[in-house]
């Protein structure tokens, strides 16, 4: 029996954890780390199997499924719609790098939040998300997709509100599933389009279709929609707003949700949809322009931002525009690279960024420096994930990011040169981070910071040694690997490994510019970091980044002016005219019944008491031949009898 | 048989009347007692009257013998009444025993 | 066995007992045991319709038919029976009743006029869903409101008054319109009985045809009279559903109605205009349905109800967003997803009409947990003013877990029930009505608002130290929302629970209307 006929497990096995710690854990809170690692630890075990059963390329898909809703007539076929599970190459490199990160990351918590008292809750929770979200991706069609799409919203937003005592941490959580829900609802939207044009939500089927160009126009909405879903959950422009906020939660929970894992969930929606996109260039083109324009404004961004988790916030998603612009320019092995590579050393920066914040305890780069002597482990780590994301020649950064950059020049020069770009500024700000946390001397106000424990520094450096050796994947067959999951009709050929010299010399070149001006204006001096902001021009700029270019001023203004004021307008209006026409009528009717309550009592009891008034007066009168003496009444009788007997004689 | 019929009646007639007249206007409930007394025997004698002249049945002599006894039955149930109203009334004038009035 | 009988009259002697019991004590464990009882029997009758593989023989009679002359000469007859429309609706009364006897357990004030009125209620109630004579189920419909209306005017808050006379006034309005459509059916059938079903008579070993009832000849009825039926059953259901813009009584007689009063409002009443419109107007009038709106030529009664679902959905989303009291709040999204039922049953496709049944079966169980969270709110925190209220999360730390539990549900979050009857409404108003769709799913957005912001600001930040101590739920109160709780989990996760249930109603609606285009 192969190990994938199991793999429905994988998913139970977090799911399970999160019931053991979060019911079984409230009296001894130490537990829950230990137990929440070892049961993520044995879905990764079991994902591992099962991804090394795929490793070798072209092995079948694995696919079981169960009915959850039958509907229809009876006759001649009902409509079922199925919940399963489905395994092909795709799938096991996504239950690898959620399967790792989420084991690491929850290591790493046991040290981070040793001194929480809320750690059965955290624990419980990042369970349920490694469940969920591996579910996520072991889903076989859209509606379970949706599901769990939904569900590591809820867990992005139990986590991000952890600290709910925290005002702005309550605020950020409700934000950051609101603004992912107005994607959900695209996302809903569009697979129950594409159910009514194909009958099915089953991944392998949809994915086997393949349509005249006519009929392909037809999926470009469906597809669009779909692909809104995704830039709700991958961050993209202009849905983007969200994730930066999102780091007001635990810093693992930004590195296992909001970099590695659940954002990845747009990308990976979109690159499983892929056979399907690839038959609409319209529905493409979209994907790559807002990739690309995501990529550039989120870099941009990053330039400003004081927080160290909003710079890293601001990086993924501008590295989740990456991904994006390769799957719109059919790149589809880059991408899912790039999304190999990125999931570990965009963990490992924010693992280090959150030993950093351990040990100063604030988040502002303003009140760090000189680190690098007092954390020598994490300053190193953080490093090399440094430049990993920058690029640089070795790590495993450059190897996907050169994909990306050399399939975007191939398809449309003005994308390549807005990423190449970004890619100028992704080293910048991620220098300027990296100098101003680790370089010149301690600016801030905490007594000691001390290098963190090694349930922490384990994590970094196990990930920084993958940040590194991931990217010789690539030169190990994993462009073949993952065109595994790709029906016949898109695959090429064998694939083969090249580097463009142009581009990469490029990238390097763009890479190394933005380090040494990060250097320059925040390590050695040479530049002041004032002249970016010199002149009317630079300083606008500026001011527009720091404003964060509006966006979440128009939301806000929208949000709170547009549907909260619309809302208390309709509030008004229900009260006031619906309910006043109902109480109108309520008064209206008390009105009329007082007039005929006037009517009744002086028209009609009017006559009816005269009646009666006239008799009792009447009786009063008469009243006095009833004399009580029986000599009156026997003379009565006697007048009577003699009367009568008169009437009689008279009448004969 | 000298006497007609019709002096018989006429003696009736008139102790018919003067009894009706005690009834009626004596207050006295003796009197109105007696009254009645003499109001049955006017019945009675024509009872026998006609027993004797008319049907020649003994039936009518009958009914006046069971008139004479009513008679005294009533006489005595008069008589306790108008001893209870004696009592609580401490009078048997019956223009002053007026409570079944208006 | 007189099954069906037995759900509808055992509350009836448990009333009857309950009011001669002496102490609240007394009073309120024959209440629990009484409706523990029915809620056995209940299950007992949902066994029936189990098990139902897919095999295309789904149990579409009526199970445990009974039926007892009542007034031959006028055609009114005792007749019940269950089918896959009402099972799952009988369950959900016998089991919200049971509960709110529980989670009343502390109720000292007229306890036992309290625990009497309710299992009066539940009588009522099962009368409306099993009885299938249109005299009887109006009878039933009418007695429900009685102990409805003492619920709010003798237990209720400040405003009594007021709200108890506006629900009596609009529902007794609502059911007399309702009241119109039925002798209107039963005079243009033929006027020789009130019976849906047909009437047989067994002469000498021979079962013989009396009359066919009212369903038969109600289809052969003029699309006019039809309409005309439908408009006035329309009218009533929809006061009772409620739907914009008949739905003002609603929040009112929720916010001064006692907690158990509110779950049986919400969870139970409002699915009596539901039920009907299945039952009565799909059922009796089913031409009327895609006839002309009176004085409206140009709309169909189907466009109408399409209008007033989606209407009902956004408005009472929206309107949620500005509410302060908490019970105000839920009472409107109450009618938010009561649009749901509307807009699932204008769609006439078999995965919106079932959608729409679902509907109102997960909103009962929704609309219980947030009402009584509502009244244990109110009783552990002294207010249910939602800008008042702050950090419940730490004083009530499993109320606040079941209130969010409830919240999820309410806003539709996949592997709850709430989320499968509204999914499957949309598949079928994008199958029925396509972009049109795209209007109840913004309200999607709001309503997930509102739930999150009032959440955030409720059971977020720190404790308002004004409020008292505040403490957590209490053992009774407890019990019943992890019953509930539990069950929207098992309902969002295995669905066909009650979906094979409800199918073939549904298929059997659909598939009458197909084909028919209205208008």
């Amino acid at each position: 029996m192969a190990l994938v006929e199991s793999s429905w497990l994988i998913p139970i096995i977090p799911l399970a954890g999160f019931l053991v710690v979060g019911f079984g854990t409230r009296r001894v809170p130490r537990l829950s780390g230990w137990l929440a690692v070892t049961f993520v630890g044995a879905a990764l075990a079991l994902s591992l199997g099962v991804a090394i059963e795929y490793l070798p390329g072209h092995t079948k898909p694995f696919e079981v499924e169960r009915d959850w809703i039958v509907y229809g007539s009876a006759t001649p076929q009902p409509v079922k719609l199925s919940m399963g599970i489905l395994v092909d190459n795709l799938t096991a490199l996504m239950l690898v790098v959620v399967g790792v990160v989420g084991f690491l990351v929850a290591l790493y918590s046991v040290g981070y939040m040793a001194h929480d008292p809320g750690r059965p809750r955290y624990f419980a929770t990042i369970c349920l998300f490694v469940g969920v979200m591996l579910g996520l991706v072991l889903a076989n069609n859209y509606l379970l997709v949706f599901i769990f799409w939904e569900l590591v919203g809820l867990c992005s937003y139990l986590l991000i509100g952890f600290w709910y005592q925290k005002p702005s941490a309550a605020a950020a959580a409700k934000k950051a599933f609101l603004v992912t829900r107005v994607g959900d609802i695209l996302l809903l939207l569009g697979i129950i389009l594409l159910f009514h044009e194909f009958n099915t939500f089953n991944f392998k089927s949809l994915m086997s279709l393949h349509l005249e160009p006519e009929a392909a126009s037809r999926l470009t909405l469906p597809l669009l929609l779909v692909f809104g879903g995704a830039v709700g959950k991958s961050a993209q422009v202009p849905l983007h707003v969200w994730l930066p906020d999102a780091m007001e939660g635990p810093t693992p929970v930004s590195a296992l949700i909001h970099a590695a894992t659940m954002v990845k969930a747009g990308v990976y929606l979109v690159a499983r949809s892929f056979p399907l996109f690839e038959q609409s260039p319209d529905a493409l083109l979209w994907v790559a322009t807002i990739g690309a324009v995501t990529a550039l404004l989120a870099a941009s961004l990053g330039l400003v931002a004081w927080d160290i988790k909003r710079v890293l916030a601001y990086s993924t998603v501008s590295q989740l525009g990456y991904m994006m612009l390769a799957l719109g320019v059919g790149a589809y092995g880059a991408a899912m690279f790039h999304l190999w590579n990125h999931a570990f050393f965009k963990a490992l920066l924010f693992l280090c960024a959150g030993s950093v914040i351990h040990a100063v305890g604030t988040n502002d780069l303003r009140l760090m420096g000189g680190l690098r002597k007092l954390m020598p482990i994490t300053s190193l780590t953080m490093l090399i994930g440094a430049l990993s994301l920058s690029g640089i020649p070795g790590l495993s950064g450059f190897f996907s990011k050169d994909e990306i950059l050399a399939a975007a020049l191939s398809k449309n020069p003005l994308l390549f040169a807005m990423v190449l770009l970004a890619a100028l500024f992704t080293a910048f700000y991620m220098f300027r981070l990296w100098y101003l946390a680790f370089g010149r001397s301690y600016r801030g106000a905490a007594a000691h910071p001390h290098e963190s424990p090694a349930t922490m520094t384990l994590p970094l450096l196990v990930l920084a040694i993958l940040a590194v050796v991931s990217g010789y994947w690539l030169f190990a067959g994993f462009g073949g690997f993952i065109n595994g999951a790709l029906p016949e009709r898109l695959l090429h050929g064998e694939e083969h490994v090249s580097i463009n010299p142009l581009v990469a010399g490029a990238s390097i070149l763009a890479a190394l510019l933005g380090i040494l001006v990060a250097r320059a204006a925040y390590s050695t001096g040479k530049l002041k970091p004032e002249t970016f902001t010199a002149g009317p021009v630079r300083a606008g700029l500026h001011r527009a980044l720091v404003g964060k270019l509006g966006f979440d001023r128009a939301y806000y203004a929208f949000a709170e002016r547009g549907v909260y004021g619309y809302a208390a307008g309709q509030g008004w209006f229900d009260r006031r005219v619906v309910d006043g026409v109902v109480n109108g009528i309520g008064r209206g009717t008390v009105g009329l019944s007082r007039g005929t309550d006037w009517t009744d009592m002086k028209v009609i009891d009017g006559v009816i008491n005269g009646v009666a008034r006239a008799t009792v007066g009447l009786g009063g009168r008469l009243k006095h031949l009833q004399s009580g003496v029986v000599s009156h009444y026997g003379v009565l009788v006697i007048a009577g009898v003699a009367l009568l007997l008169a009437i009689a004689w008279a009448v004969g | 048989m000298a006497l007609p019929l019709t002096d018989v009646l006429v003696v009736s007639s008139l102790l018919f009347t003067v009894g009706i007249c005690g009834v009626l206007s004596r207050k006295n409930a003796l009197i109105i007692l007696m009254s009645i007394e003499v109001l049955l025997n006017a019945a009675s004698l024509n009872f026998i009257a006609f027993s004797v002249y008319g049907t020649a049945s003994p039936l009518g002599q009958v009914w006046a013998l069971v008139a004479i006894s009513l008679a005294a039955a009533e006489a005595a149930i008069g008589m306790a009444i108008y001893m209870v109203l004696y009592r609580t009334h401490r009078s048997i004038d019956v223009a002053e025993v007026n409570v079944m009035r208006w | 066995m007189a099954l069906l009988s037995l759900l509808v009259f055992l509350p009836l002697a448990g009333a009857l007992l309950v009011a001669l019991t002496r102490s609240p004590r007394g009073a309120r464990w024959l209440a629990a045991g009484v409706s523990l009882a029915v809620l056995l029997l209940s299950l007992n009758l949902l066994a029936a319709f189990y098990p139902v593989p897919f095999t295309g023989r789904w149990n579409q009679e009526f199970v445990g038919v009974e039926r007892v002359p009542l007034a031959p000469p006028l055609g009114i007859t005792y007749i019940v029976g269950a089918d896959g429309l009402s099972a799952p609706l009988v369950l959900l009364t016998a089991l919200l009743v049971f509960l709110s006897a529980v989670f009343s357990w502390d109720q000292q004030e007229k306890a036992r006029q309290y625990f009497a009125l309710m299992l009066l209620m539940e009588t009522g109630i099962m009368g409306v869903f099993l009885s299938l004579d249109l005299f009887v189920f109006f009878i039933f419909w009418e007695v429900v409101l009685i102990p409805m209306f003492f619920f709010i005017a003798v237990w209720g808050g400040p405003r009594r008054d007021y709200a108890s006379m506006k629900f009596l006034i609009y529902t007794h309005l609502g059911g007399l319109v309702m009241f119109l459509g039925l002798i209107g059916l039963y005079i243009g059938t033929g006027a020789t009985t009130f019976s849906i079903l047909p009437i047989t008579e067994t002469i000498q070993g021979q079962t013989v045809l009396v009359d066919s009832g009212v369903a038969q000849k109600a289809a052969a009825l003029s699309v006019s009279a039809q309409t005309l039926i439908f408009a006035a059953l329309l009218f009533g259901f929809l006061v009772k559903l409620p739907s914009i813009p008949v739905h003002t009584w609603l929040p009112d007689a929720h916010v001064e109605a006692p907690t158990a009063g509110s779950v049986l409002l919400a969870g139970l009443l409002l699915k009596m205009g539901g039920y009907g419109l299945v039952r009565m107007g799909f059922g009796l009038a089913p031409r009327g349905a895609t006839g002309p709106v009176p004085f409206l030529p140009g709309l169909s009664m189907l466009h109408l109800m399409l209008l007033l679902g989606v209407l009902s959905i956004v408005y009472g989303a929206v309107i949620c967003l500005v509410q302060r009291d908490l019970k105000k709040m839920v009472a409107y999204s109450s009618i938010s997803h009561m649009g749901f039922v509307t807009l699932g049953l204008a769609t006439l496709t078999t995965i919106g009409i079932s959608g729409a049944i679902f509907q109102m079966f997960n909103h009962g169980l929704i609309t219980a947990v947030l009402f009584m969270m509502a009244g244990a709110i109110h009783h552990h925190a002294t207010t249910r003013d939602i800008p008042t209220l702050r950090g419940l999360g730490h004083v009530m730390p499993r109320g606040t877990l079941v209130l969010g539990m409830g919240f999820f549900a309410g806003l539709g979050l996949p592997g709850l029930n709430g989320f499968v009857s509204e999914f499957m409404v949309f598949m079928g108003t994008y199958g029925a009505y396509q972009l049109w769709l795209l209007i109840p799913l913004t309200a999607v957005v709001a309503t997930g608002a509102y739930f999150l912001w009032t959440l955030q600001k409720i059971a977020f930040g720190g404790w308002n130290t004004e409020l008292g101590k505040g403490g957590d739920l209490a053992p009774y109160e407890l019990l019943p929302l992890v019953v509930l709780t539990l069950l929207l989990l098992l309902f969002g996760l295995y669905p066909r629970l009650i979906l094979d249930i409800t199918q073939p109603v549904a298929a059997q609606l659909a598939g009458a209307f197909a084909g028919v285009k209205p208008l």
